[in-house]
């Protein structure tokens, strides 16, 4: 499993060469979080060909403009997560205004070993879904909703039909339980 | 940190669930710098790819590795560009289909403003024995695209000789004959796109062909092989879809043109009775031996899960019957068209409703565009 040392060299060694302008190191990054990146992509916007559009326009996003991601401010994951979220928020506002948002259940990919050979930690990851898991159902459903549907906190208490001020505690108390979590995990395989 | 913003508000910046001008502030605050808070923003956005980690693990198909390579590197795409869901909620046959009818009823419409702009100058002519009349120019004659003797349209209305109305109608031929030549350019384009479109399938056809021939013959690196021969399938079955989509609409062509070149019909224009309908104007054709078709423009985009459903009103008991759901394309164009084993004996009036999507039992929707067969 790599640490969080080695994932940074990796990504700095990675984006040495994109700003070299070698097209086979793109290859690379999308080999080494493409998967991961479409998989958010694909939970947020339910359709594989809008979601493989979105993943295509995330990673020449970065061959474009490599220029803003800067290593010390995060991993190279992060992102390509945040722009690959924001394309796919973005994508499912317009699809909603449109009338054409269809959700569907989207089922794991069973081969669940591949999470071994991902850069993201196993033991983050299931550390941060069992924490996920174990939040009072109300608190887990609203920041669902915010991260995975972009809604707002008005737009929350509009959809859940609570007050403005439950929505936000709600999501404030569940958040610090995650991020505690995270602070007491000694490797964090992210970064 | 500033006292203002603490860790659970940079955990809320992070999932992006503040309104915009907080989210601005503080997107503002880090630019200054702030060590403790980009800290904290930092911490908050390890939350965050959590979150997203936490999502089951799915597969892109193998091709976008190739594609990707195929943009950045500039060369011929590999792989043919994914349509965009958007752009397909078009479908190429409903708007080729519709064009074909909208050129044939501009052929109509063109027919009978001909008829009309004959009466008045044979009026004109006639009053120009005691008064000479203006100089009008003299339009090309459209051809009918309906057997005169076997057209049943409205009669033309009462010519009133004056120059005025001659050369308001000259002007409605020259627009009318605009629109027809657009109309017939579309549709031309859906037979070239056709023709294209299987040459562009035979070439891969071929490419596809030479590929596997030279994997046989271990001529190439195994691994790329494979790669190109993976792309190359895709493209041909992404090209055999085209073609059969375009083939489709040829289809839906010939049918139309032959529902109005083939014997009389029944015309009625159906016009905006509610607000909401805002510009749209629909015209239907009916023949007890062909069916109904219908032609609507300028629909509004329907809010919501909703669509346009199109219903029959009958003579017997003045009965409402849904024909079916309008099909509908980005620009606003919608098209129906009801086969004659569809009982719509006795009609007499036609209208468009908005319901819910899948449409409705009976009407509920706004009443949108009415027109009664005369």
């Amino acid at each position: 499993m790599l640490d969080r040392g080695d994932i940074a060299r990796k990504d700095r060694l990675l984006m040495e060469r994109i700003r070299r302008r070698e097209p086979q190191a793109l290859i690379d990054v999308y080999a080494l979080y493409g998967k991961r990146v479409f998989s958010l992509i694909l939970r947020i916007v339910h359709d594989r060909q809008s979601a493989e559009e979105i993943l295509q326009d995330t990673f020449l996003r970065l061959w474009d403009r490599y220029e803003f991601y800067d290593p010390e401010k995060g991993a190279l994951l992060s992102w390509l997560f945040r722009v690959a979220r924001n394309g796919a928020l973005d994508f499912r506002r317009k699809e909603s205004r449109r009338g054409n948002f269809d959700v569907v259940f989207i089922e794991g990919d069973p081969e669940l070993e591949d999470l071994h050979e991902d850069v993201l930690s196993v033991e983050t990851a299931f550390a941060v879904r069992d924490a996920l898991s174990a939040l009072p159902s109300a608190q887990k459903h609203l920041i669902e909703l915010a991260y995975f549907e972009g809604l707002t906190h008005s737009e929350l208490a509009e959809q859940t039909g609570e007050s403005l001020g439950t929505v936000k505690s709600r999501i404030r108390l569940g958040l610090k339980k995650l991020r505690d979590v995270l602070g007491n995990l000694n490797k964090v395989n992210l970064r | 940190m500033t006292d203002k913003w603490q860790d659970a508000d940079w955990n809320l910046f992070a999932l992006g669930a503040l309104d915009e001008s907080t989210q601005q502030e503080m997107q503002e605050h880090l630019r200054t710098r702030c060590l403790a808070c980009s800290r904290s923003y930092q911490e908050a956005v390890l939350v965050m790819d959590a979150l997203a980690a936490t999502v089951p693990p799915q597969k892109p198909s193998p091709h976008i590795a190739d594609a990707l390579l195929s943009r950045i590197t500039q060369a011929s795409p590999l792989v043919v560009p994914i349509k965009s869901k958007r752009r397909s909620a078009a479908l190429p046959w409903v708007a080729a289909a519709a064009c074909a009818l909208l050129a044939l009823w501009l052929g109509v419409r063109l027919e009978q403003v001909n008829d009309l702009l004959r009466n008045q100058r044979a009026s004109s002519a006639a009053a120009a024995v005691q008064q000479p009349a203006e100089a009008v120019p003299s339009p090309a004659k459209a051809p009918s695209l309906v057997p005169p003797n076997e057209r049943q349209t409205s009669p033309p209305a009462p010519a009133r000789s004056n120059a005025s109305q001659v050369r308001a109608l000259t002007a409605q031929v020259a627009d009318l004959e605009a629109q027809k030549d657009t109309a017939l350019a579309q549709l031309n384009q859906v037979k070239n796109d056709l023709a294209n479109s299987i040459e562009a399938r035979n070439s891969l056809q071929t490419q596809l062909a030479s590929a596997r021939e030279q994997i046989r013959a271990g001529a190439t690196d195994v691994h790329s092989s494979q790669a190109q021969l993976s792309a190359l399938t895709h493209r041909l079955e992404m090209a055999d879809a085209t073609v059969a989509e375009l083939r489709a609409s040829k289809a839906w062509n010939a049918q139309v043109v032959g529902f109005l070149q083939s014997g009389p019909f029944r015309q009625v224009d159906l016009r905006a009775v509610d607000p909401g309908a805002g510009k749209a104007t629909a015209v239907a054709f009916y023949a007890p031996d062909r069916g109904l078709l219908i032609l609507a423009r300028a629909l509004p985009h329907l809010e919501g899960e909703k669509c346009y459903q199109l219903w029959s009103i009958h003579k017997a008991g003045m009965a409402i019957r849904s024909v079916g759901l309008m099909k509908t394309d980005a620009s606003g164009g919608g098209f129906l068209y009801a086969p004659p084993e569809q009982d719509l004996r006795q009609l007499t009036a036609l209208a468009i409703t908005d319901e819910p999507k899948g449409g409705s039992v009976s009407a509920r929707g706004h009443k949108l565009l009415f027109g009664a067969f005369n």
